[in-house]
């Protein structure tokens, strides 16, 4: 960056040299530190004239017109300006770009960037924080190659799903785990976003080897923010938003969706309700439907019964019912910290409280932390990382197609001619007054009226961890450190649901309340030890690490339940007050314990070759009969830049080749597949009744026989990548090109019946191949004022199960995982339409006679791919999957004069969504009716309903749709199976944020006793192009359920330094 | 221990000793908590009964993917029954193995094959490591015996129900724990009938009699109860129809041996037949004066269905089995499936007051929906299991799909027509006699010889033997035994073609040709063959 400066400063400079002198004064900043700079040097080019800033980062110095002022720091750009007359000249210093010289945090130890051997992507915790998001999982969003992070749900607090280069297991977990500041875990809700100072994403094999059994699927290192040297810094952020749902389906209302119910309905029940309804109106037909004789439905209005509720004047739209407008998010963090020669401390607390879009759910939380360090000795240092989190919320129930089970799907249920409560004068058939009360459903009896799920439903969930380490590190001589560390990760997390008693509808109703509660406890105590040994001589530099580590997980749950408490006040919402239906407390427990020892050596030459080889043994307890495994990896790398032959390409900055392998294991799996345990209760599976009384009498029996010699997976990993740099850090990024083979991958086994149990056995047979493409580009420039960066990121990953190797295929509900096929393949019917009439059906399905046929005009029609003339299981075929073909993130971002703008898109192509929520707005039973779309559902009648229609005066000919384009919803039960109806394009584009902040003069500020001060505006979701219908495209695993969707978010947010 | 040969490992677990002064082999391998290995459960007597009691529960399982009750296969398949249900596509598994229709593919075989096979290596297992325990206060010399008694019972149980739907299959009799011990061979119905009455044998010597047990114990497998079985096997064997499986015996030997042990029964006094035939299917009645041995079934209001085998203590025979008329049972009405045929309920003589215990005929006015509740023509219901009352309302089951009703496996009067049908294989024929009048006289008809009977509408004296048969299809009917009766006696072929020329036409209109040597047996399921290569049986 120095070049273009000095040039664009000769050029905006003038050449007109005079002898005058003058006094020049000002003060020095740095761009990423809000304190002016002291001891900064201030040289007139050519000249011995010099001086340096003081303790408040100001100088003087007397100059002649026309001298170049240099002005330099350790660290920091150089800056030259010229002179033309006296003032003030206040200077900004930006950090140098350290690309070439950035130290990353690799695994025990780290290393220059540019001495790395694998694929390591660094995200820097200002990217971080420009997305108002509670964790890291979902601010990584689109920021690295190779990571796909879905957002999973909207739901506040919720975790995303992070994949490392895919997915590695079809049985076992697929996240990856994070390393703070060296203490393991697999859950980072902990941290708050605003504590990290560093991100490193390990994603190949040779980088991850170094975690042995649980490196398979990526390791994310966080490093936590440290006292920087200085007079000690006092930041305050700060940020206020209000979130809205971005999307509202199309559903019809009142008048239009009875109609078409009626309209479907007389197929099957005649013409009754329908000729009621065009006759008589619609509320003669809701007495006639909810007959007047339910205690749960107030009495309709009629010419006999005036002051009767009006239904027709009802218009529930129950989308705006359920979601908030306008849903409040505050975040606060203070943090402080500073560092001498001997010591640093940062401290910092901070809350975050986020309000949910869908009714019954929000998210709150608390941190604490402390990280320090001491030189106590000249060859000795001690220090800690410590943090505490509490956090409460609670979760809307969502991605549930049943109504009873998600509020999203129990709104979809009701009829946009319920109220949601009833209005007041209500009256039942016995003479109660249901004013007020939450309203029946009259559309499908079965449904929970939302209301009622979080009006009469009180769950608590509570959640206290403490994460923490201390460590020694000693120099015994300058070469050598053994450093030593003892973690320990724990965590409370109490659960508490409260139900009332209460009664709607045959359905929607408690008898007697309810109360479960339950606390899990988790701890994890962690020691590591490594001793590092590095040298440099001459042209070679050579590291040697060589550890080891011990750890111990428990975990410990312990709950009950029971029913009626007598006095419901939320004081005595405890199991001791329940009096009846109890269930003995049960509780749960589990350990896990590792015994591990590991090492690395680093060599390099001239800076030019590179190579890593790294070593780990892995003992545990969750494989007893396998329990170690070893996992080496290997790579190397080459800087051609550095060699002699290129040192004349001026615009090749750098240019490196990485070349790795290394093995992998994955042991997130289900520790129940390998322990032979003997199950004894009196649960249905063991017990039996006996005695004259009929007693149920605990039995004992073995479920299962588990599989022996059950291990870990083995992921194979080859990645072969290139980083450069052109012209002088302008443009720069990197290429990568992996295969990774998990191998031993658990499928189920089938075995013959007569081996006497549940016969599906847990073995490492399968093969799942990942393999894929990244590129990073990341272009950076400065004209004029006006400084911009440009980034990019995309990969392109392929997923596949290529060896069954006797294991079998396994089904989801809408998918299945099979040889040849990606992961959890969408697995279903080719469907062809509708069938427009019963000869058409039979003319297609010729196996079969016109009795047994059970398909007619009006239902769907699926290919026969096997041409047999039946429709059965042999016909589903391959209808898609949720693995995007790219995946991808744009950030935009510049600053000039006090203002800087961050644009950042994020998306994902060539994915599929099975969108089964249309199972509810398109017909799986006629009260399924709600899609504006429904209007062109196939309708036709008999003659038996035809006759009976003319005889009530109805035109049958205008409700009639022959040629409708949707299966009628009350039609055969194939209808509503898994079908490519049912699969949509799940790409998109997301304008995931967009931040406008302006950085207020110094001048000014500085007066308040405020070194800097940012004010911004944010947005969130403001934009997102794509052909999916549902709610939102980000869902989980590919299936979308009623997801909670994003949210689309404006903030308003401060940044103080004092 | 293998991972010591490991030098690597060696070297750094010495290093580390020194470190840390503990064996990171023993901290590894600490007792997982809270987890039971096998080997460490069987250390108390209460250990043993808990593991025999958990070799009954997979008699109760009807229910994994589809409906697997034994009844589909005794009654309905046999000319006892028609299948019901709401129509003709409602279990279609069972359509097709009363039209002679059915492939290996089906569904219910599968869920039957599995069920046994499971019940079976729970027994392994238990057997494995029961005779290995020490006594202890609870685990007295008796009572260990008893216990072996039980699961040799339970076991030879479960290959019975095996070996009379598919002929001989996999004969396991040691814990399969580990994948090398997965493929067995499939043995002859000769072995296993043989296997079974080995087992039988070491039940009978170990089982106390039903009077030795508590109260509170009710419902185990007794002496009485594996000297019942001992009986029907032998008289299996004896039996025409399992002329190829008898070995070396002579079907004199077999009927020999059943008489004994019929007699043995009998002269126990351990059993009576109840006054009131109808009592038998009443919850009163359950384990009562005649029952020698039965399935436990309860209430069981908390049940969900989950999935597969086991989630239910209740039976599922009484709601698939009851009405469907809504006019008869409003909201406990059931799924109508097991529907008598005329041909059954003609068979029974005037008077015969287990017609009425067996079979409902139900008026017109008593039918909701006549295209859901007359299957096929065929508008019967069956009683024995709806837990009807006096009134024909239904008792109302506190599980909207589960009743406590206990199916009834092995009476007294099965015992004593077992016994009279060995007798007259031994031309004793006077014991015979005798033992025929006794279930007779308790439903007061005419004792032998001395009436005529109805079979497909042809008036006949009977000689003793149809006397005999033709008593065991009226006193069992809808008890699950006739279409395994009539295959052991050789007779499928014959009586179903001449029931099938009582049907309805259009229950003929369903019906397949049957083919003898064929449709005796049902085919194993393919997907063990898969998995475990075994010969088909012929003309599957």
């Amino acid at each position: 960056m120095k070049r273009p400066l000095l040039f664009i400063g000769l050029l905006f400079c003038a050449v007109h040299l005079l002898g005058q002198t003058f006094v020049i004064t000002g003060t020095i900043n740095a761009s990423d530190d809000p304190l002016p700079l002291p001891g900064v040097n201030v040289a007139a080019k050519g000249t011995t004239i010099g001086t340096i800033t003081d303790i408040d980062g100001n100088y003087s110095i007397n100059v002649k017109k026309g001298d170049v002022l240099v002005f330099s720091y350790m660290g920091y750009k150089t800056v030259q300006q010229t002179v033309q007359q006296a003032g003030t000249m206040n200077i900004t210093l930006d950090p140098e770009n350290l690309m070439l010289e950035e130290v990353v945090a690799i695994g025990y130890g780290s290393m220059k960037k540019s001495d790395l051997t694998g694929a390591v992507t660094s995200i820097k915790s200002d990217q971080l924080q420009k997305t108002p998001a509670a964790g890291l999982d979902q601010a990584l969003q689109g920021r690295a190659s190779g990571v796909t992070v879905n957002a999973n749900s909207g739901q506040p607090g919720a975790a995303a799903t992070i994949r490392i280069r895919g997915i590695g297991s079809a049985i076992g977990g697929s996240d990856p785990i994070y390393v703070v500041d060296g203490v393991i875990t697999s859950n980072i809700s902990f941290l708050s976003p605003n504590d990290i100072q560093t991100t490193e994403i390990l994603k190949d094999a040779s980088a991850t080897a170094i975690y042995g059994s649980r490196g398979a699927n990526g390791v994310i290192i966080v490093t936590t923010k440290k006292g920087t040297k200085g007079k000690g810094n006092i930041s305050f952020d700060a940020y206020w938003g209000v979130q809205n749902r971005w999307r509202k389906l199309d559903l019809m209302q009142s008048s239009e969706m009875a109609q078409t119910k009626l309209r479907i309905d007389a197929m099957r029940n005649g013409a009754d309700q329908i000729s009621t309804y065009l006759n008589s109106g619609f509320n003669s037909w809701m007495s006639l439907y909810n007959t007047g004789a339910s205690k749960y439905f107030p009495l309709v209005q009629s010419s006999t019964n005036p002051s009767g509720f009006d239904y027709s004047s009802v218009e529930t739209d129950w989308q705006d019912e359920v979601f908030k407008s306008n849903a409040f998010m505050h975040n606060y963090n203070l943090s402080m910290d500073g560092a001498n020669e001997n010591g640093d401390y940062a401290v910092s607390s901070s809350y975050f409280n986020q309000d949910g879009t869908i009714m019954g759910s929000n998210y709150e939380r608390f941190t604490i932390r402390a990280n320090s360090s001491y030189k106590i000795r000249k060859w000795l240092k001690v220090g800690e990382h410590i943090s505490f989190m509490t956090s409460t919320g609670r979760n809307a129930m969502n991605n549930n197609s049943s109504p009873g089970a998600s509020v999203i799907s129990a709104a979809l249920a009701m009829a946009p001619w319920d109220p949601t409560h009833y209005a007041a004068g209500s009256v039942n058939n016995q003479g109660t007054d249901l004013s007020g009360q939450i309203a029946a459903s009259s559309n499908f009896k079965n449904v929970t009226n939302p209301f009622s799920m979080v009006e009469n439903s009180h769950p608590s969930n509570k959640t206290e961890r403490f994460v923490g380490d201390v460590y020694l590190e000693i120099n015994p001589i300058k070469e050598l450190t053994l450093r030593s560390s003892v973690s320990y990760d724990f965590s409370l997390v109490r659960n508490r649901n409260f139900k009332d008693q209460y009664e709607y509808s045959a359905y929607d109703q408690a008898t007697k309340n309810y109360l479960s509660s339950s606390m899990q406890r988790y701890s994890t105590v962690l020691e590591e030890t490594t001793l590092t040994y590095a040298k440099d001589w001459g042209k070679h530099s050579f590291s040697a690490m060589l550890g080891q580590t011990m750890e111990e997980y428990n975990y410990y749950s312990i709950g009950g339940a029971g029913a009626k408490i007598l006095n419901p006040d939320e004081t005595n919402w405890y199991l001791n007050n329940t009096t009846a239906d109890k269930t003995y407390a049960s509780d749960g427990v589990s350990l896990v314990r590792r015994l591990s020892f590991l090492g690395r050596l680093y060599y390099n030459y001239a800076n030019r070759y590179m190579a890593t080889v790294n070593f780990r043994a892995d003992g545990s307890s969750k494989f007893p009969e396998n329990p170690w495994g070893y996992f080496p990896s290997t790579a190397l790398a080459w800087r051609v830049s550095e060699e002699g032959f290129m040192k004349d390409i001026d615009w090749l900055s750098m240019l490196k080749l990485r070349l790795g392998w290394g093995q992998v294991g994955n042991d997130d799996v289900p520790s129940s597949s390998f322990t032979l345990a003997m199950g004894s209760s009196s649960d249905v599976f063991y017990g039996y009744p006996l005695g004259s009384l009929q007693e149920l009498q605990s039995g004992a029996a073995v479920l299962n026989f588990v599989n022996k010699n059950g291990k870990w997976e083995t992921n194979e990993q080859w990645n072969a990548g290139i980083d450069f740099s052109f012209w002088n850090g302008k443009l720069s990024g990197n290429l990568d090109y992996f295969i990774r083979d998990t191998k031993n991958a658990l499928l189920y086994v089938n075995a013959p019946a007569s081996v006497g149990n549940l016969h599906l056995i847990a073995k490492n047979v399968g093969v799942i191949r990942n393999q894929g493409l990244e590129l990073t580009l990341e272009h950076q420039n400065t004209i004029g004022k006006v400084h911009y960066t440009v980034g990019g990121n995309l990969s392109m990953i392929q997923n596949k199960l290529i060896q069954l190797n006797g294991g079998s295929p396994l089904y989801g509900d809408y998918t299945k995982t099979d040889l040849g096929l990606p992961l959890n393949t969408f697995w279903g019917y080719e469907y062809e339409g509708v069938y427009q009439s019963d000869e058409e059906a039979l003319t297609q399905l010729y196996s079969y006679t016109a009795q047994t046929i059970g398909v007619h005009a009006g239902d769907a029609r699926y290919k026969d791919r096997d041409g047999n003339g039946k429709i059965d299981d042999n016909d589903k075929t391959n209808i898609g999957n949720a693995f995007p073909k790219l995946t991808y993130g744009l950030n935009l971002g510049a600053d000039f004069y006090g203002v800087d703008v961050q644009v950042f898109f994020q998306g994902v192509y060539g994915n599929q969504i099975y969108n089964a929520l249309r199972l509810r707005t398109e017909g799986a039973g006629d009260e399924c009716t709600l899609s504006t779309t429904m209007s062109d559902v196939w309708v036709g009648y008999s003659d038996n309903v035809r006759t009976a229609l003319e005889q009530q005066g109805v035109n049958w000919t205008t409700l009639e749709n022959r040629d409708g384009s949707i299966p009628r919803p009350n039609g055969a039960p194939t209808n509503n199976e898994a079908s490519s109806r049912f699969v949509e394009d799940g790409s998109y584009l997301r304008l995931k944020n967009l931040q406008i902040g302006y950085t207020l003069p110094q001048n000014i500020t500085q007066k308040a006793g405020i070194s800097r001060c940012r004010l911004y505006v944010s947005g969130s979701n403001l934009f997102t192009a794509t052909k999916y219908t549902g709610y939102d495209p980000e869902v989980t695993n590919g299936v979308d359920y009623g997801n909670y969707p994003q949210s689309r978010t404006f903030t308003f947010g401060v940044n103080f330094n004092f | 221990m293998k991972t010591y040969h490991n030098i690597g490992y060696k070297i750094a677990c010495f290093g580390l000793a020194a470190i840390t002064l503990t064996s990171c082999e023993d901290w590894l391998n600490a007792p997982q908590p809270g987890v039971t290995k096998l080997e460490d459960f069987f250390t108390s007597g209460e250990a043993a009964i808990q593991t025999t009691t958990g070799c009954y529960v997979p008699l109760e399982w009807e229910f994994n993917k589809t409906y697997f009750s034994e009844w589909f296969i005794g009654d309905v398949v046999s000319d006892d029954a028609l299948k019901g249900g709401q129509n003709t596509n409602d279990m279609s598994n069972v359509y097709d193995m009363e039209n002679w229709k059915t492939t290996s593919t089906s569904a219910l075989l599968q869920d039957f094959y599995k069920a046994q096979y499971i019940g079976i290596g729970r027994c392994n297992l238990a057997l494995e490591y029961i005779p290995k325990m020490e006594l202890d206060s609870t685990l007295t010399p008796e009572l260990k015996e008893r216990l072996l008694g039980e699961i040799h019972f339970l076991r030879a149980y479960y290959y019975f129900r095996l070996v009379r739907v598919f002929g001989g299959t996999p004969k396991i009799d040691f814990v399969v724990d580990s994948d090398s011990k997965w493929k067995q061979p499939r043995a002859s119905a000769a072995d296993i009938y043989a296997f079974i009455l080995k087992d039988l044998e070491i039940a009978e010597a170990g089982l106390w009699k039903k009077s030795e047990y508590p109260a509170t114990e009710l419902g185990r497998a007794t002496k009485g109860a594996a000297q019942a079985m001992l009986l029907k096997v032998n008289l299996y064997l004896a039996s025409e129809g399992n002329a190829a499986n008898r070995g070396s015996k002579s079907a004199l030997d077999y009927y020999k041996a059943a008489k004994a042990w019929g007699d043995s029964v009998i002269q126990s006094h351990e059993y009576s037949l109840c006054p009131n035939y109808a009592n038998n299917f009443t919850l009163a009645g359950e384990n009562g004066q005649e029952s020698v041995f039965e399935i436990q079934y309860v209430e069981d209001p908390t049940s969900d269905y989950g999935e597969g085998y086991g989630f239910t203590r209740g039976c599922f025979t009484v709601i698939l089995t009851r009405s469907r008329s809504q006019v008869l049972l409003g909201g406990n009405s059931g799924w109508g499936f097991n529907k008598p045929t005329a041909n059954l309920y003609n068979e029974y003589e005037t008077g015969d007051p287990r017609r009425d215990a067996t079979i409902f005929a139900p008026s017109n006015a008593q039918i909701s929906n006549p295209a859901e509740e007359i299957y096929l023509g065929d508008r019967y219901i069956s009683l024995k299991y709806g837990l009807y009352n006096a009134d024909m309302t239904a008792y109302p089951l506190a599980h909207a799909t589960r009743g406590p009703i206990n199916n009834k496996q092995i009476r007294y009067a099965d015992v004593l027509l077992m016994t009279a049908e060995a007798a007259l294989g031994c031309q004793e024929d006077g014991d015979a006699k005798d033992y025929l009048n006794e279930v007779r006289t308790r439903v007061s008809l005419p004792t032998y010889p001395g009436y005529d009977i109805r079979i497909n509408g042809q008036t006949i004296t009977p000689t003793l033997e149809q006397a005999i048969r033709h008593e065991r299809r009226v006193e069992l009917g809808m008890e699950g035994h006739r279409w395994f009766d009539l295959c052991r006696w050789g007779v499928a072929k014959e009586t179903m073609d001449a029931y099938k020329a009582t049907e309805t036409p259009e229950a003929q209109s369903h019906m397949a040709t049957f083919i003898k040597g064929k449709h005796e047996l049902f085919p194993l399921p393919s997907k063990e063959i898969e998995l475990n290569p075994m010969t088909q049986n012929p003309g599957y």
